[in-house]
């Protein structure tokens, strides 16, 4: 009887030396730093949705353990605790959560408010950017690296690839109708338009679409542009209610998209957030340009 | 005489002239002339629908607050007074927020309209109330009252900015807003604009006999036959009047109020039934200037108007020094 | 005509009683003048009399009706009210001042020609403020005042800024119009009041201490007690101008 104890406790003993002695994991993150995981994170922090249903879609939602205010998919993580919103985000409330690992992407002072304050406390973070498609799909692999859920990842991002694959085979690269995406409005007239140079910009063309505008300096354009460039779909992120708004403004009912009926709404969560809806936008989006240039 | 004021007008279509070619694609003057004759192309539609309704806004925001700055440097009795002395930057701004961030049923570019131009009205109404009503108004307590009642709103304002904006509608949205810039109308709001700037003017003259009396200090105007203090308290209102109007259509323009007043002075003397209608004029063509600028030095972006009328606003002050150093 | 009473005037701030049941009248066809040491009350009173402070407990009457029953532009009508300094906001031109004063009875451009020669002030017509003399600015407000042809001349330090030729020029002037209006003016010159006026007020904290014609008032009596200095009387040669005092040898 002591000897088979003796052996349990030695087996025991060696298992955990053979777990204490795991190479820590080492991530680059979009930054270029290079952030040392313990072990593969089990109580995330992803901030912003996109961050959100990144580590969702990895199966991870149960590893959640904090999201932000602005976050609404997917269900589960509805109830979790609040780190942050409109006001900023809670240093306070982050580490109330004994996280493993932060995933914050550099948009609304989320960095200035979070890196240094988690770098003091050694609490990892990962900074993603989606500056292409490729990189949205870029990261899930990361992520799978991270959580140590390489196997995952790399199907979820397989798919990915296929999708984009499947969509690029369907439309002829000859025939691309000219497209302006406006993603917003400001308080002076002048509307936000999708930049070439974006994710967004980036999904477009992937969906079959050429922009209209060229490359601009500042995001905001003037309705004049838009409607002089005259594109052949117009597409809008937002409410119905603010598409039929702008559209009643001064010039836009002179837009060949707008008198042919080839102005439509897109969704802002499939279009505006780099995560794996960005997907079911890029199909649905060509879907409508195939169908708009039957006409 | 006859010849300055001809010049004047010469000036004013010059510029619109300017203003109608100038945008991100330049026009050109046979564009613009094509367009008027009945030119059936999406330019001349765009021109039509979209520009000249937006130079003849200009045109109009630019009379308005040449007004509004002359009757408030008639009232204060200063070169340096500006239209948003009393607080009615602060309340548009308020206005404006409310508008852009608080989901209401109604149509938005009315909603702005209307509530940037309740603001700017309220805010004055509120320094009136708060400087002196019963008595009259005196212009000290005004100016101090002014002070008070910007600084209350533009706290009010950021709150509502930081507490009401979300991710759809964030703070640079509302931001935008402030810097100024004319938003375009359609027509029937270039013609509800001109309506107004035409009752703006009617009114206005009626104040040139007392502005000339104020003038002459206090104790004076009063044995000429005005009674200062209520005369100051009504010429308030009507400017602020004036200047709302002017913050509905086209946002903050900061300088226009200021510079337009100054240099109608320097032409035609201080009798302010010549002063006020060169005012209104030189106005106009700065902010058609302005905006025809703002329209066409960044495209295919904007640069607000704000900050084109500032950008010149500092130089033109460096050159009032110069003239007064010069013995 | 302006009929000009003062019925048991107070006038009070607080801590202090300015004037002191004044009664008083005045007729047109004299030049009155109003004089006493500095604190007496002749500006409040004469202040008083053009409606601009209120008028305390008391009345004073134009042509028997009060004047706080008048508005501003009844008052400008009929007064006028050269004050003792006077700046202005903007550089307005010689016409325009003119234009200004004659506003307040809607006066054509006859009168105006008619106060500008009056005055002598053809040449300066277009010349603005700022480049006016002191004794040219003095007429100028002078014409403005006079064009609308006031019944009452409310005047307060007639020349105080300006040279003894200008004063003489200016108490000239006014002693005409007193002719026909009525005209008061604040002095501190006694030497210039006594020369002019037709009555003199004497005023001393801020009641009344003589009021009487100027040959009385400056007789030996009230006027060195008031003043609290001894005056020498001298008669002024006829062909002479203005007295000048020499210190004893």
């Amino acid at each position: 009887m002591f000897r088979s104890g003796f052996i349990l406790c030695a087996g025991w003993l060696v298992a955990q030396a053979g777990a204490g002695l795991a190479a820590p994991l080492l991530v680059e993150d979009a930054l270029g730093r290079t952030v040392r995981l313990e072990k593969p994170a089990q109580r995330i922090v992803p901030i912003f949705s996109s961050n959100t249903e990144l580590v969702a879609a990895l199966g991870l939602a149960d590893r959640i353990v904090g999201v932000e205010a602005f976050t609404r998919d997917p269900p589960e993580v509805l109830g979790k605790p609040l780190i942050g919103g409109r006001l900023g985000f809670s240093v306070d409330a982050i580490v109330r959560q004994s996280p493993d690992l932060v995933v914050v992407t550099p948009a609304r002072q989320a960095m200035h408010q979070i890196l240094e304050p988690m770098s003091r406390l050694h609490i990892p973070v990962i900074v993603l950017q989606s500056r292409s498609v490729r990189e949205v799909i870029g990261n899930v692999r990361l992520l799978g690296r991270a959580t140590g859920t390489e196997a995952r990842a790399e199907a979820l991002a397989g798919s990915f690839e296929a999708r984009l694959q499947r969509v690029q085979a369907r439309h002829s690269p000859t025939v691309r109708p000219r497209v302006v995406l406006i993603t917003g409005r400001l308080g002076n007239g002048m509307v936000l338009i999708a930049r070439s140079d974006t994710y967004t910009g980036d999904a477009l063309r992937l969906a079959g679409a050429r922009p209209a505008l060229e490359q601009t300096v500042v995001p905001q354009v003037s309705p004049e542009a838009v409607i002089a460039a005259d594109p052949d779909v117009l597409l809008f992120a937002g409410t119905r209610e603010h598409f039929a708004e702008l559209l009643a403004t001064p010039g836009w009912s002179l837009l060949r998209a707008v008198r042919a009926q080839r102005a439509y709404l897109v969704s802002r969560s499939e279009f505006l957030i780099p995560g794996p809806r960005t997907f079911d936008g890029i199909e649905k989006l060509s879907r409508l340009l195939a169908a708009a240039r039957e006409h | 005489m006859g010849r300055s004021r001809l010049l004047l007008g010469a000036a004013l279509l010059g510029s619109l002239g300017f203003a109608a070619s100038a945008g991100h694609d330049w026009a050109t003057p046979a564009a613009v002339f094509r367009s008027l004759a009945g030119d059936d192309s999406l330019q001349s539609q765009l021109l039509i629908t979209w520009r000249y309704p937006r130079i003849l806004a200009a045109a109009l925001v630019g009379a308005l607050l040449g007004l509004g700055g002359a009757i408030f440097q008639g009232v204060f009795r200063n070169p340096l007074a500006e239209p948003y002395l009393l607080g009615s930057s602060g309340g548009a701004a308020v206005g404006a927020t409310i508008a852009l961030l608080v989901p209401m049923g109604l149509p938005s570019q009315w909603l702005l309209a209307g509530l940037s131009f309740l603001g700017a009205w309220g805010a004055t109404w509120l320094v009136l109330l708060v400087g002196g009503w019963r008595r009259g108004a005196d212009a000290a307590h005004l100016l101090l009252a002014g002070v008070a009642i910007a600084a209350m709103l533009g706290a009010v304002r950021s709150f509502m900015m930081l507490a009401l904006s979300d991710d759809t509608m964030n703070l640079q949205a509302v931001l935008s807003w402030t810097l100024g810039g004319i938003q375009t109308p359609g027509w029937w709001g270039v013609l509800l604009l001109g309506g107004l700037t035409a009752l703006a003017l009617a009114a206005v003259m009626t104040l040139a006999h007392g502005l000339d009396l104020l003038g002459l200090g206090d104790e004076q105007a009063h044995a000429f036959g005005l009674q200062p203090e209520r005369f100051v308290r009504w010429a308030v209102l009507v400017a602020s009047a004036v200047v709302a109007v002017a913050v509905a259509w086209g946002g903050l323009v900061a300088f226009v109020g200021l510079i337009a007043p100054h240099v109608a002075r320097w032409r035609c003397g201080p009798r302010h039934r010549r002063l006020l209608p060169e005012s209104a004029a030189i106005g106009a063509i700065l902010v058609v200037l302005c905006d025809g600028l703002a329209r066409s030095v960044l495209p295919p972006a904007e640069i607000p108007l704000g900050l084109i009328t500032a950008v010149f606003g500092g130089p033109f002050f460096l050159f009032v020094l110069a003239r007064r150093r010069r013995p | 005509m302006t009929q000009v009473c003062v019925n048991s005037l107070r006038v009070a701030v607080p801590g202090k009683t300015l004037l002191d049941d004044l009664n008083l009248e005045f007729s047109p066809g004299q030049l009155v003048g109003l004089i006493g040491p500095n604190g007496a009350g002749k500006t409040t009173l004469i202040k008083t009399l053009a409606g601009f402070r209120p008028a305390g407990t008391g009345a004073v009457t134009w042509n028997g009706r009060d004047i706080r029953q008048w508005t501003a532009r009844e008052r400008a009508a009929v007064c006028g009210y050269l004050p003792q300094h006077y700046v202005f906001a903007w550089d307005y031109n010689v016409r325009d001042l003119i234009e200004l004063g004659a506003a307040r009875v809607a006066a054509n451009e006859h009168s105006i020609a008619d106060a500008v020669r009056a005055h002598e002030l053809e040449a300066l017509v277009e010349r603005r403020w700022s480049t006016l003399s002191g004794g040219e600015r003095a007429r100028c407000l002078l014409a403005s005042v006079m064009v609308a042809a006031p019944a009452l001349l409310l005047v307060d330090e007639p020349g105080a800024s300006l040279d003894i030729r200008h004063r003489i020029d200016l108490l000239a002037r006014l002693r005409a119009t007193a002719a026909k209006a009525t005209v008061i003016v604040v002095m501190h010159d006694l030497e210039l009041a006594a020369r002019y006026c037709d009555r003199l007020v004497l005023l001393a904290n801020g009641r009344i201490a003589q009021d009487a014609p100027s040959a009385e008032v400056i007789a030996p009596g009230a006027l060195d007690a008031t003043f609290g200095v001894r005056f020498q009387r001298v008669a002024i040669r006829p062909g002479f101008d203005a007295m000048l005092g020499i210190p004893p040898s």
